[in-house]
C-alpha cells in the first residue's frame, strides 16, 4: 500500500459501527507531512453510507487483514470470524466483508498495486460513473 | 505599510516585481483576504493581505507549475481536494454590497475536463442557500459559468465553447451603489452588466466557502490548478481588472 485512493461502503453496519470505522480510517496515513496530498483526507457520499479516503497509507494499514481487525474490534469478536470475498471491477478489486451477513465493501481504486495517478484516475472514473450518488444537483 | 502585512510578505519571500506585488498594490485597503496558493509545504494557505484570514489546504498537491510569475500553484485532484477559506474573520469582513472576487487564475488538468460531464467549482463564496458567488466548469461540455446569486436571484455569466488548457484569469465585481454585477475572463467582460440583486445573507457558510470545490464535503471538486485568489470589499474598475488579469 502507498499513496492511493480507497473506498468503503456500509452494507450492513449500524450507524455507530459505521461512524467508528470511518473515524478509524480518518486516522490512517502519516501523522504529519509537508504535503497535504499525503495526509489522510476523504469525501463522504451524499447518503453518508460510503466514503473515499486518500493518503500515503502505511504498509499494513488498508489490507484485508487490517480491515478485518478494525471490524473485529468494532464487533468485539475474533478477526478470524470475519470472512471475505474478492471481486474484480473496472475500478479495482472490491472486497466484501461478511460476519452474519455482508457488512462492508472495500475498494482499492486502480488495482492491487496502482500508482497514485492510476488510483486517482480510477477513483475519478468511479465518481463520474456514479455522480448521482456523490454530487448535488 | 501595516506591520502585519510587512511581516507576511517577508515570511513568504515576496520579491519586488512579483505578480503578487501588483495585487497588493492595487487598492490595498480593499483586500479582505488574498491567498496566493504558492506554499511549498504545509496545510495552511496563507493570506497575504496581512489580515490573517488563511485557508486550510486539504489534499492539494503543492508546488505545481504556476502562471509564470516564478511561483507555484495548487493542484486539485478532482476527487477530494479543496481549500477551506472560511474563517470567522473572513465572514465578518465579507461585503455582499461591494466587492471583487479575483482575478484568480485557474486551469483544467487537460482538455478532456471540459467534456467530462462533471460540475467542477473553481471557487465558491457562500452566504446561505440564496446567496453565493461562484465560478464553475459546467457539466455541459465546454461551458464556463461565473455567477452572482443574491437574494435568490441569479446573475449568470457564461462562456460557451471553451477548451482552454492554460491559466485563465476570472473575476466578478459587484457594487450595490452602482447597481451592477460584472464578470470577467482574461480581462474582458463576459456578457452584459447585470443589476445587483442585493445580498441578503449575514456572514458566510462555514462549510461552503471554498476554493477548488463547492463545499468541504467536497462536492463538485476542481480538476486542475489554481493560483492567486484575492477577495476585496470594493468593485475594481475594468482597467484594474485588465491590469491584474495579466500574469
Amino acid at each position: 500500500m502507498s499513496h492511493v485512493y480507497v473506498g468503503i461502503e456500509d452494507i450492513g453496519l449500524t450507524v455507530s459501527q459505521r461512524n467508528t470505522l470511518i473515524e478509524a480510517f480518518k486516522r490512517l496515513g502519516p501523522a504529519s507531512s509537508p504535503s497535504p496530498a499525503k495526509l489522510c483526507h476523504w469525501r463522504v457520499r451524499l447518503d453518508g453510507l460510503a466514503a473515499i479516503f486518500e493518503a500515503d497509507f502505511g504498509e499494513n494499514e488498508v489490507t484485508i487483514e487490517g480491515v478485518k481487525g478494525y471490524l473485529a474490534s468494532i464487533f468485539g469478536i475474533d478477526p478470524a470470524l470475519i470472512s471475505h470475498s474478492v471481486a474484480q471491477t473496472a475500478y479495482g478489486p472490491v472486497v466484501t466483508f461478511n460476519r452474519a451477513g455482508d457488512k462492508l465493501r472495500l475498494v482499492q481504486f486502480g488495482g492491487v498495486s496502482p500508482t497514485w495517478a492510476e488510483s486517482g484516475d480510477a477513483c475519478r472514473a468511479y465518481l463520474a460513473a456514479n455522480a448521482g450518488e456523490w454530487e448535488e444537483n | 505599510m501595516p506591520r502585519r502585512l510587512a511581516l507576511s510578505r517577508n515570511l513568504l519571500g515576496l520579491g519586488s516585481g512579483a505578480y503578487a506585488e501588483r495585487v497588493l498594490g492595487m487598492e490595498p485597503a480593499s483586500l479582505i483576504s488574498y491567498l496566493p496558493l504558492w506554499e511549498a509545504s504545509g496545510a495552511v494557505a496563507y493570506d497575504l493581505s496581512g489580515n490573517g484570514r488563511n485557508g486550510a489546504s486539504v489534499g492539494v498537491t503543492l508546488g505545481e507549475p504556476g502562471i509564470g510569475d516564478g511561483r507555484t500553484s495548487y493542484g486539485f485532484d478532482g476527487a477530494n481536494d479543496y481549500v477551506n477559506w472560511y474563517s470567522a474573520g473572513l465572514a465578518a469582513a465579507f461585503n455582499g454590497d461591494e466587492g471583487t472576487l479575483g482575478p484568480l487564475f485557474c486551469k483544467v488538468a487537460n482538455a478532456g475536463v471540459w467534456t467530462d460531464a462533471t460540475l467542477r467549482n473553481f471557487v465558491r463564496i457562500t452566504g446561505n442557500a440564496t446567496n453565493a458567488i461562484f465560478f464553475l466548469k459546467h457539466s455541459t461540455s465546454n461551458l464556463l459559468s461565473l455567477r452572482f446569486f443574491g437574494n435568490n436571484i441569479t446573475r449568470q455569466f457564461d462562456v460557451s465553447g471553451i477548451s482552454d488548457v492554460g491559466f485563465m484569469a476570472l473575476a466578478i465585481t459587484w457594487s450595490l451603489a452602482a447597481n451592477e454585477v460584472k464578470a470577467w475572463r482574461n480581462g474582458v467582460q463576459v456578457g452584459a452588466t447585470a443589476a445587483h440583486p442585493t445580498w441578503t445573507a449575514s456572514g458566510l457558510s462555514t462549510t461552503a466557502t471554498a476554493i477548488g470545490a463547492q463545499n468541504i464535503t467536497p462536492t463538485a471538486p476542481h480538476l486542475g490548478n489554481i493560483q492567486h485568489v484575492p477577495l476585496r470589499n470594493k468593485a475594481l474598475t475594468p482597467a484594474q481588472i485588465a491590469y491584474l488579469s495579466k500574469p
